[in-house]
């Protein structure tokens, strides 16, 4: 069988490129822990929200969405914290968008989902719901404040 | 002039319009590879 | 090739009304731009609410038109290069099924009681009636791909040493890839969703449904993909004064798809909760896989319409690009295919980003990403169904196209369009900005506390964007049915043109058969599969009641 010379080197520089993006991925998931969102088996402890304060750094915040609100709404963090944020849905499907965090999750009923940010700038960050989810979908929004004085 | 089908046609035009998709993907590519890794 | 009134018929009603239907389905489409801009600070429009739209919009435009056209030119390509038309009764049964489910779903989607986009995603509850439509829908595109097997299989009898037509292969290929991945949303929709949302069961297993819905979704794509593909390869060349660069290459790419079109839904879940991070990274590398025969689609185009512009003379390295008959309206499908090729440059780079894994968390449900489907969907795929549909409505009927020389400038206006809203879409999903949002009453509203500024110029650059496109699709719409009016001026004939191949390697068997291929294909599904739904079967906690989209409280009589 006779491959072209010029489309064998098409798939050859394709699969340098690939190589080049496999690479690129796991090595920012080493250095930087760059990932997709942890996967919990599900557990109700998660389904009240909360949040906690494990130590000065490191809080855990149990996220709730519903029709058409975060549960809780305004989170307070002081800045150079870590969150775990843990996500469900009590009703349909939601997201939970943290667009300058890199936080993207979709808040689905009965499941459990995870991830966690590191807030070194203070500010305010929104906690946008990008899945459509009913008539109140357009107000859906929560906010997480990092040492921001004015919003107080 | 001869037309293509009587010497071989060897798509250099092609090839070269490859690569420049090639640097394109690259370039957006690591555009918001870089995006991502100062968000974090 | 003569063919009979009925295949005339049904293929007519298979092209023109869809296209019918874009009317409605393209008029949303401008809608949404002028409500995200926030043109209107409104829930609705003239008796049609955003969200009410937004499902007609993506059920119109991405699962009727191309599935109609699909099977239509499905029925072309195999009719006419087997010389042979496929069952008569089988082409109108397939028809009316169809036509059921559009019909089913159009009612309840217009009567309001299906807004729930057209992933349909539980618990939010469609009225059974938009399920069961799209299931008729489904089923009825089932009917094609068995008698066009038994096309195949007779004509392999009398030509064992002649290699499939590329074309042909494409269809077969196509037809598989939906066959197999609608099985899964089929199930969704019939066993999980029905029931559920007559009352006859009370709870849904949510992540269950949506793994489902992506098995089919992601292979969606491809079967919307594929007739394009096939254009590109086997029409394209012929067009544009040139020859197919390798036949082979065609091939490979085809078998490729068939491979990796459906086991790499779980991208569409990366942020998923209930699904494991290997799993996802294993349907990452996969769709990196499936990236590759479009690598090499795009390389045998160029070549394909280098060789075209030497032949009439072009020089250097990128000279071929001039000598192309952009505005001959005698081959206006060019204007057409290469409006897609350009705009799927750009769909299939952000793409591969969006499929990057943890890139993904940039960009998902972000305005980016309809910024990127659109740059596909809406770029080849969309122009090559409304240029084959009237140009085979045209051959079919005799009839000369109406207003040749405007229908030359439609897809370049379409590009210009395109692109400045899918970049107004891109970098304002790179702002935040979400997806699936009615922003005029919020965070486009200036008077709202959610107000976002810095969304401002990019949904402007959206509303650009889309009234441009409108204004092109409304154009087609006219010429389309203009020529629909006008007089038949010769004997009605199915034709296509068909590409000869510079490089018409010979029969490579390995290339040429099914059966090793859709082996290798059960086996990956199985690898890519089998552990995804083992995981949401393990992580899954409590089933869904049934939500209605204006109520948070959970109806639990079977209410329709």
């Amino acid at each position: 069988m006779t491959i072209d010379q010029s489309e064998k080197k098409v798939v050859g520089i394709t699969l340098g490129l690939i190589g080049l993006f496999v690479f690129s991925l796991l090595y920012a998931k080493g250095k930087y822990k760059t990932d997709v969102p942890v996967c919990l088996p599900y557990d109700k402890a998660y389904t009240e929200p909360k949040i906690n304060k494990l130590d000065e750094k490191t809080y855990q915040v149990f996220s709730v969405a519903a029709m058409w609100q975060f549960q809780p709404s305004e989170i307070y963090i002081p800045v150079g914290s870590e969150v775990d944020f843990y996500l469900t849905s009590k009703d349909v499907v939601h997201g939970f968008n943290i667009a300058q965090k890199n936080v993207n999750m979709m808040a689905v009923y009965g499941a459990i989902n995870k991830t966690t940010v590191k807030f070194d700038k203070p500010g305010v960050y929104d906690i946008i719901c990008h899945e459509y989810c009913g008539i109140g979908h357009q107000n859906m929004r929560a906010q997480v404040i990092v040492n921001y004085p004015e919003a107080r | 002039m001869e037309s293509p089908n009587e010497e071989k046609f060897i798509p250099k035009g092609a090839m070269a319009f490859f690569i420049l998709l090639v640097v394109l993907a690259l370039l957006f590519w690591y555009g918001i590879y870089l995006l991502m890794i100062d968000r974090v | 090739m003569q063919v009979s009134k009925s295949f005339k018929q049904v293929i007519f009603l298979e092209l023109a009304i869809p296209v019918a239907l874009l009317i409605i389905g393209i008029y949303h489409g401008l809608m949404q731009t002028i409500y995200r801009a926030g043109v209107l600070h409104q829930t609705s429009f003239a008796k049609l609410d955003y969200y009410q739209g937004l499902t007609l919009h993506g059920v119109i435009n991405a699962l009727v038109l191309t599935t109609f056209f699909a099977v239509a030119f499905g029925h072309v390509t195999m009719a006419f290069y087997f010389k042979k038309e496929p069952n008569r009764k089988l082409m109108w049964l397939s028809f009316w099924l169809m036509l059921s489910g559009v019909l089913m779903a159009a009612w309840a989607m217009l009567a309001g009681k299906a807004s729930v986009l057209y992933t349909f995603y539980p618990p939010l509850k469609a009225h059974p009636l938009f399920y069961l439509g799209a299931a008729l829908l489904i089923v009825g595109s089932w009917v094609p791909l068995f008698d066009w097997a038994v096309m195949y299989n007779g004509w392999k009898k009398e030509n064992q040493q002649n290699k499939t037509p590329l074309a042909v292969l494409g269809t077969l290929i196509n037809f598989i890839i939906w066959f197999v991945c609608t099985l899964a949303v089929a199930y969704e929709v019939l066993v999980l969703l029905i029931p559920w949302s007559m009352g006859w069961t009370d709870t849904v297993n949510v992540n269950l449904a949506r793994t489902l819905f992506w098995f089919f979704g992601h292979a969606l794509v491809y079967f919307w993909l594929l007739p394009a593909y096939i254009m590109f390869y086997t029409i394209l060349p012929k067009i544009a004064g040139g020859k197919l660069y390798s036949d082979l290459a065609g091939r490979v790419a085809l078998f490729l798809f068939l491979l990796f079109s459906i086991p790499v839904g779980v991208h569409h879940q990366y942020s998923d909760p209930t699904i494991t991070q290997g799993v996802k990274f294993f349907h990452g590398m996969l769709t990196y896989g499936v990236a590759i025969p479009s690598f090499i689609t795009a390389f045998t185009i160029a070549a394909s319409l280098e060789y075209a512009g030497r032949e009439r003379g072009s020089k250097g390295l990128f000279g071929w690009m001039v000598k192309l008959p952009w505005f001959d309206e005698s081959k206006y499908l060019f204007a057409y295919f290469i409006s897609g090729l350009i705009l799927f440059v750009f769909g299939g780079v952000t793409g591969i980003i969006n499929a990057s894994y943890s890139l993904n968390n940039v960009v998902h449900n972000t305005a980016w990403m309809p910024g990127h489907f659109h740059m596909t969907v809406a770029g080849p795929v969309f122009l090559g169904i409304i240029a084959m549909s009237l140009y085979i409505y045209s051959k079919l009927s005799g009839k000369r196209v109406f207003l040749p020389k405007l229908n030359t400038i439609i897809p370049y206006l379409w590009v210009i369009g395109m692109l400045i809203f899918s970049f107004g879409m891109s970098w304002g999903g790179l702002r935040g900005e979400p997806r699936r949002t009615n922003l005029g009453t919020s965070y486009l509203n200036p008077d709202n506390a959610l107000f976002r500024s810095d969304w401002v110029p990019t949904t402007l650059l959206a509303l650009l964007g889309g009234i441009i496109m409108f204004i092109a699709a409304m154009m087609f719409i006219v010429i389309f049915f203009g020529t629909i009016l006008s007089k038949k001026k010769e004997e009605g004939v199915l034709e296509i043109p068909v590409s000869e191949a510079y490089h018409d390697e010979k029969r490579v068997p390995l290339f040429d058969r099914f059966k090793p291929w859709l082996v290798a294909m059960i086996v990956i599904l199985l690898l890519a599969y089998v552990p995804a739904l083992l995981n949401v079967n393990k992580n899954s906690g409590p089933k869904a009641p049934r939500f209605n989209i204006d109520n948070p409280v959970p109806q639990v009589s079977a209410k329709k």
